[in-house]
């Protein structure tokens, strides 16, 4: 099977306040095969996210070649790599990060104010149906700050599908919440992209989530090693 | 295009304190833009009014030239000739001449100074001014006695009843004339064909006018011309150019012209361009304080919006997409600024018409906000909104995703 995503020896520099190159990740290679779901796990300050944000075109590796879908996304402006992280991925941040002027109905909608005009018209009956699809369909107009945080996330997830992506990236998905609304969280999200054949890579310290993959992986030393739990 | 303005629009509406913040500011700048500006509209339409209602149109404009006083006064007539004629061929076709007089008139055995000028019957038709009695004289070139008006306070002054002074015939020396003793010096009569309160303001001061197809040969010895001519306002500048591009008298060389509007418009021009200087200063002024507050709301807005606009990058939205955010929602901010200060500005410039209207000209017709006022109200601060939206735009554009979302 062809993957969908491809990275082949990716390197990350960053430069330290007195200007000393730091290099978090380096020579990584990963791929991703349509529907799978990966959980990245590493103790802190492995570069988890910063493989996230390359993974989601949100940064750009320092060296290394990047296949999106077939496309080397090297060669991208800002333009085009925006127009596909916005059609192509979807995102689910540990802070939720919604909109507090915002219903969770216009917070789900949000993301077809980015896309192509088409979609505009039917944004807020697709952000209905999504919010119906993870259990908020009594709370489309409520704002975040009138919500709890497993309804946040929730709105968030549903947020991520908006515009209906292959891939979603989760990063720590549970860890502004408690087990067992975390857990409930997380039985959604499984649930969600296994009946959309969607790909999931998630970024978690959560044994028992990282568990629940197709195959977890090990970021150490800058680099990806398949196995269990960090 | 249709999710740009709904989310610059969204911006606007879901932060209402901040939109009041930016546009507060913006509000005054643009009241005291349109107000301002209002009030130069106002008074130049209401100095037009008054010349078309006071003079009537075309505008009477005066050329003057003065040779060096050595010149004999048949040479400067007949260049002053030339010059009518120059006129006349470059399509000026009411012309009258105008020539001083520093005449004396007999008055109780005593010889007194009179303010005169000496015209052709065109004269009529171009100066203005209301006969009170008797008619504009109609006289020919071989007419051996000289006919004029005069102004009622004139014909009291050389002891003329007003009532019966068409008619009359009064003494006078001619100029250049030193002997001034009445026993021996030649005098000369002339006869009172009108009467006139006065001569009107173009002509203000003048007691009498002398009229006659030609100079007339008893007055030779003045040393200055002019011509009076009427013309459409719009050519004013046309006679300027024409005037300047005349050549010097060829005789002497000279004269230097001086042309001035006689009518209202040529006093108050001065001032109303001064009022639009002032004007400008102060839309200026206005304009840069309120986009100030635009650009430091701004400013504070993107600093404070970081998180923000590093989801809209997540979210699909390019560097271009915020910067044309920003952009935009400031528009709309600075568009709602005008939407509230210029029918704010149209009370305004409706009650206070009598304050922003130049006080010597009476009210115009219409006290309303002139359209035009609105209009560069509007793209005042579409422009200065434009400039000041920028810097937020493009640091907000720069935001960095990766930093504004770290948890």
């Amino acid at each position: 099977m062809t993957a969908l995503l491809e990275l082949d020896g990716i390197c990350k520099e960053f430069r330290t306040p007195s200007g000393e190159p730091l290099r978090i990740l380096t020579d990584l290679d990963f791929a991703v095969e349509p529907g799978e779901v990966v959980s990245i796990v590493g103790r802190s300050g492995q570069g988890k996210s910063t493989f996230l944000n390359i993974l989601g075109l949100l940064d750009r590796p320092t060296s290394g070649r990047f296949i999106c879908a077939g496309n080397d996304v090297a060669g991208h402006n800002d333009t085009q790599t925006s127009r596909l992280r916005g059609e192509f991925f979807g995102f689910i941040f540990q802070q939720f990060y919604l909109s507090d002027r915002r219903s969770a109905l216009e917070n789900v909608a949000e993301p077809f104010l980015y896309g192509r005009s088409h979609a505009i018209g039917d944004r807020l009956q697709v952000a209905e149906r999504l919010l119906d699809r993870v259990g908020l369909s009594h709370r489309l107009h409520a704002k975040p700050n009138q919500l709890s945080g497993g309804e946040q996330q929730r709105v968030a997830i549903a947020r991520a599908l908006a515009r209906g992506p292959r891939i979603v990236l989760a990063d720590e998905p549970t860890g502004s919440l408690d087990v067992g609304t975390g857990g409930q969280v997380m039985d959604l999200l499984f649930d969600l992209v296994r009946t959309e054949s969607l790909t999931l890579i998630l970024v978690t310290h959560d044994e028992t989530i990282a568990r629940s993959a197709d195959r977890t992986l090990v970021l150490r030393d800058g680099r990806l090693h398949p196995g269990g739990v960090a | 295009m249709r999710g740009l303005v709904l989310t610059a629009w969204m911006d606007v509406r879901n932060t209402p304190m901040r939109t009041i913040a930016a546009i507060a500011g913006m509000i005054a700048a643009v009241l005291a833009v349109v107000v301002v500006d209002a009030a130069g509209v106002l008074s130049n339409n209401a100095n037009e009014e008054y010349l078309i209602a006071t003079y009537g149109r075309p505008a009477t404009i005066s050329i003057s030239a003065s040779t060096s006083s050595d010149l004999d006064a048949a040479i400067l007539l007949e260049e002053a000739q030339q010059f009518q004629e120059y006129l006349e061929r470059n399509g000026v076709k009411r012309v009258s001449p105008t020539v001083d007089l520093p005449l004396q008139v007999v008055n109780a055995g005593m010889a007194v100074p009179v303010q005169a000028m000496w015209v052709n019957p065109a004269f009529e038709d171009i100066g203005v001014f209301s006969m009170v009695a008797g008619s504009f004289p109609d006289v020919t070139a071989d007419a051996p006695v000289i006919h004029v008006v005069i102004t009622t306070g004139f014909a009291s002054q050389v002891g003329l009843d007003p009532q019966a002074a068409v008619g009359a015939t009064i003494q006078f020396i001619p100029p250049g004339t030193w002997n001034t003793d009445l026993q021996t010096v030649r005098l000369y009569p002339m006869v009172v064909d009108g009467l006139v309160n006065d001569f009107g303001p173009n002509f203000d001061g003048f007691q009498l006018l002398v009229v006659s197809e030609t100079f007339p040969s008893q007055l030779r010895g003045i040393m200055q011309a002019g011509w009076t001519i009427q013309v459409d306002p719009a050519d004013e500048a046309f006679i300027r150019q024409l005037v300047g591009a005349a050549r010097p008298f060829p005789l002497s060389n000279e004269p230097a012209f001086w042309i001035f509007r006689m009518d209202q418009g040529e006093s108050l021009r001065p001032v109303l361009d001064q009022q639009e200087v002032t004007a400008r200063a102060v839309q200026a002024v206005a304009l840069i304080i309120g986009g100030l507050g635009i650009l430091g709301v701004g400013l504070a807005g993107v600093r404070e919006r970081s998180q923000e606009f590093g989801l809209r990058r997540a979210l699909g939205a390019s560097k271009k997409r915020v910067f044309a955010d920003v952009l935009l929602q400031t528009l709309i901010e600075v568009g709602l600024a005008a939407i509230i200060a210029i029918p704010a500005a149209a009370i305004a410039v409706d009650v206070f018409a009598r304050q922003l209207v130049l006080e010597s000209l009476p009210l115009p017709r219409s006290t309303a906000l002139p359209l035009q006022s609105a209009a560069r109200g509007v793209i005042a601060a579409l422009v200065v909104g434009l400039i000041a939206g920028l810097l937020p735009a493009i640091r907000a554009a720069r935001t960095s995703v990766v930093q504004s979302l770290r948890g």
